[in-house]
């Protein structure tokens, strides 16, 4: 926790933008360079600069633990429940086609929003709780 | 809809994923148990019907292989699963030893871990167990590096729970991270440099396009990556340095599981590049030199595991070791290049997960009822515990191979195939285990049957459900000792395929 | 092979080797597992040396170009081995703060004796 009143300042005016900044990584990953991992990373970064200015227990009151690791489980299972779709309706895991039969392009698209998103939740979150174990909340 | 037999190959994989997943959502109190269990039991079923299923097709074309194409996407661009008789069996083994240590564990892990963590073991388990599954089922090889990155990561993780019991939990589990992570980096290396050498990452492709290519120090230099990496995977001796600490101070059922697939698991990836991605006709891999190099670090490992079995203070230890043996075992019949040979080697790596999965189940059975497998505390307990000291001089008769066990069936195919390529000495060093293996046998009858009983105090009565596992697995290695004929025909079968040998 | 090509291979080397020695050679834990993670981004680097190609761009379609660009495939298979590498890194590093915890030092060879008191202490009891 820092006591410097222009970082804290400064941090505190960075960190929307920052999230922002993750968001619009995470939507573009779909047809340009970014996606999940990169959105992920920047996200959870966002985070721990909070806790660095502002402490862990404010950092923890405005993303809850159980949050973290719900999302950490909720990532794996929107990818996996976007393959799992394509099996239930005959296709192969992981295919696409299924979630827009008519255009395919469009269907890919989809797909792999939705995979990314399912990536940055999860590499957002699995960052966040690696930093939180490592900064000492010891075992 | 009726289930499209087709969609099986994925499910292996894709159903202890979404268990290890929702361990930690759903896992608390007695669910998490529930959830591995239901799980475990489920990828078993769909992994034996796969084996059924190749292996009927099998009869009609030899040679017979499932492929899934992941998305849709056909091979050789896309990631395919691929599965043949080896695969299948080796899966069944692995989610069928993954169902049983979990019926085991119940009580043991409520014993042994900290209520907190308990759904992150579930969903460390099942993760682990999903790792170990992919690499069998996988037709590709940067697949088999990230697959087994996932089932080490979560092992570390496992066996450093054990940090409840002993503390040095922690320091076996960063060595195997240490050795594993170098020997997973090996085997990163080896796919870079084939693929740099190939162009294309599917191993079926990968052999295809090496086939067609003059063996080059680029292939060499690869082999020898994937050699040594493979071989710190599967603990061959001199690599095996990680091994007794991570399994004498994991949590029980960990160990249990560790021992019964994780090395085998490494076994098969030795098997699966060297056959079917290195072997070019014309360039054996196994000829000449490295038979010799590899066949003498069986030997050692033959000779100093067992040896190091009989001067062990603890029965966990002495089972570590004896697992360095075993291992040697396995590797030397793939090694010799013969059927027979590579026969008994499939038919160990199933009876060797059976008897020494139960072995390690005992083991957990002991520390669940005295805290502890010292031999010294384990003075009469023929008498203290019946039902568990036969059960453990039953795996360890086994161990040596005494007729009417099913140790007796794989060496004898191992001798069988050592003897008719050509290598005598190795099959006297097969022989020599034997005995060496009745040493450390005997060590554990003298302490429980013919010495005065300790008092160390028994906690806790012999539950059911913890025994029930310990007489299936053990009656299962008696079973197919006395009726070996469906197992040999398809270990026989898939050692075919592997090699490439018709029948 | 471009100059830019046997330099990396070159410097790929010379990076797991560091890497290497420092994951043997060092008694602090924390520096074996950078020693590991500098081992592992050697073999970054050599995936990523493979895919380039003499006067490659960046692999981004565009519409309307039509250049030369670098294999991306390493890439991506890299991108899931720094992954892998980072979760390494961090399981080490929470085993590493255990260790801490129980034993008190992260020395290799203290951790040893240690440990072997404690055997020598067990086996007198």
């Amino acid at each position: 926790m820092s006591d410097s009143v222009v970082l804290r300042t400064i941090g505190g005016m960075l960190f929307p933008y920052i999230l922002v900044y993750g968001l619009y990584v995470q939507m573009h990953g779909e047809i340009g360079p970014g996606g999940g991992f990169q959105a992920g990373v920047l996200v959870a970064a966002a985070f721990i600069l909070h806790a660095l200015l502002f402490g862990k227990e404010l950092t923890d009151r405005l993303l809850p633990t159980w949050l973290v690791d719900l999302a950490m489980s909720l990532g794996v299972l929107l990818y996996i429940g976007v393959g799992i779709l394509g099996l239930v309706k005959g296709r192969y895991f992981l295919d696409y086609s299924v979630l827009d039969p008519t255009h395919p392009a469009h269907a890919e698209a989809l797909g792999m929003t939705l995979v990314e998103a399912g990536v940055g939740l999860t590499v957002a979150s699995v960052i966040l709780t690696m930093v939180r174990k490592v900064n000492g909340e010891s075992s | 809809m009726k289930p499209d037999p087709s969609m099986l190959p994925v499910l292996i994989v894709l159903l202890p994923l979404v268990g290890g997943v929702l361990a930690p959502i759903l896992g608390r109190g007695i669910f998490g148990w529930l959830l591995a269990l239901i799980t475990t039991g489920l990828t078993t079923f769909v992994c034996a019907s796969q084996l059924l299923l190749i292996q009927a097709q099998n009869a009609l074309t030899p040679g017979f292989s499932v492929s899934y194409p992941l998305g849709g996407w056909p091979a050789p661009h896309g990631i395919e699963l691929k599965i043949d008789l080896l695969s299948a069996l080796l899966a069944t083994l692995v989610s069928g030893m993954g169902f049983m240590v979990t019926l085991f564990s119940r009580q043991g892990v409520d014993d042994e871990i900290p209520s907190d963590r308990r759904r992150f073991f579930w969903s460390l388990w099942l993760l682990a167990i999903t790792g170990l599954l992919g690499i069998l089922i996988t037709g590709d090889a940067f697949n088999v590096y990230v697959l087994l990155e996932i089932s080490s990561l979560t092992i570390y993780g496992l066996i450093a729970m054990g940090r409840q019991r002993t503390k040095q939990a922690l320091t076996a589990a960063l060595n195997y991270l240490v050795l594993g992570s170098v020997g997973a980096s090996f085997i990163l290396i080896a796919i870079g440099l084939l693929y740099a050498k190939t162009g294309t990452l599917n191993m079926a492709d990968i052999h295809a396009k090496l086939l067609l290519a003059p063996v080059d120090a680029t292939v060499l230099t690869a082999r020898a990556f994937l050699l040594a990496g493979v071989g710190l995977k599967m603990a061959l001796f001199p690599l095996h340095l990680w091994m007794p600490a991570a399994y004498s101070t994991a949590p029980s059922a960990v160990a249990a599981l560790l021992a019964a697939t994780a090395t085998k698991v490494g076994i098969y990836m030795g098997m699966r590049f060297i056959f079917s991605v290195f072997a070019v006709p014309g360039d054996e891999m196994l000829s000449g030199g490295n038979v010799l190099i590899i066949g003498s670090c069986c030997g050692a490992a033959i000779f100093f595991g067992s040896l190091g079995a009989a001067r062990q203070p603890s029965l966990s230890l002495l089972l570590a070791y004896s697992s360095v043996a075993q291992i040697g075992y396995i590797v030397v019949g793939m090694t010799v290049g013969h059927i027979d040979a590579m026969t008994g080697s499939i038919l160990h790596m199933v009876f060797h997960a059976l008897m020494k999965g139960g072995l390690f189940l005992c083991a957990g059975i002991l520390i669940y009822r005295l805290g502890t497998t010292r031999l010294e505390d384990l003075a009469g307990l023929g008498q203290r515990m019946p039902w568990v000291s036969a059960a453990i001089v039953v795996g360890g008769l086994g161990m040596i191979g005494i007729p009417g066990t099913a140790g007796f069936v794989s060496k004898f195919y191992l001798l069988k195939g050592l003897i008719l390529s050509g290598h005598p000495v190795l099959a006297g060093m097969v022989l020599l285990g034997s005995v060496l293996a009745a040493i450390y046998v005997w060590r554990f009858v003298e302490v429980a049957y013919l010495r005065p009983a300790s008092d160390t105090p028994l906690r806790n009565g012999l539950p059911f459900e913890k025994f029930l596992p310990v007489l299936i697995l053990l009656g299962a290695s008696i079973l197919l000792g006395i009726q070996p004929g469906v197992v040999v025909d398809l270990a026989r079968d898939a050692a075919q395929q592997l090699m490439g040998v018709t029948p | 092979m471009s100059l830019f090509a046997t330099f990396n291979s070159i410097a790929f080397v010379v990076i797991m080797m560091i890497g290497l020695y420092t994951l043997i050679a060092r008694q602090n834990l924390v520096k074996k597992t950078l020693g590991l993670g500098l081992f592992q981004t050697g073999i970054f680097l050599m995936y990523i040396t493979l895919g380039v190609r003499d006067g490659g761009s960046a692999p981004i379609l565009q519409e309307g170009t039509d250049l030369a660009y670098s294999n991306p495939l390493p890439h991506v298979l890299i991108l899931t081995a720094i992954v892998v590498s980072l979760s390494t890194m961090a399981v080490a590093l929470a085993l590493i703060i255990g260790v801490r915890e129980e034993y008190g030092t992260i020395e290799a060879d203290e951790i040893a004796t240690i440990d072997r008191a404690e055997a020598k202490e067990d086996h007198e009891a």
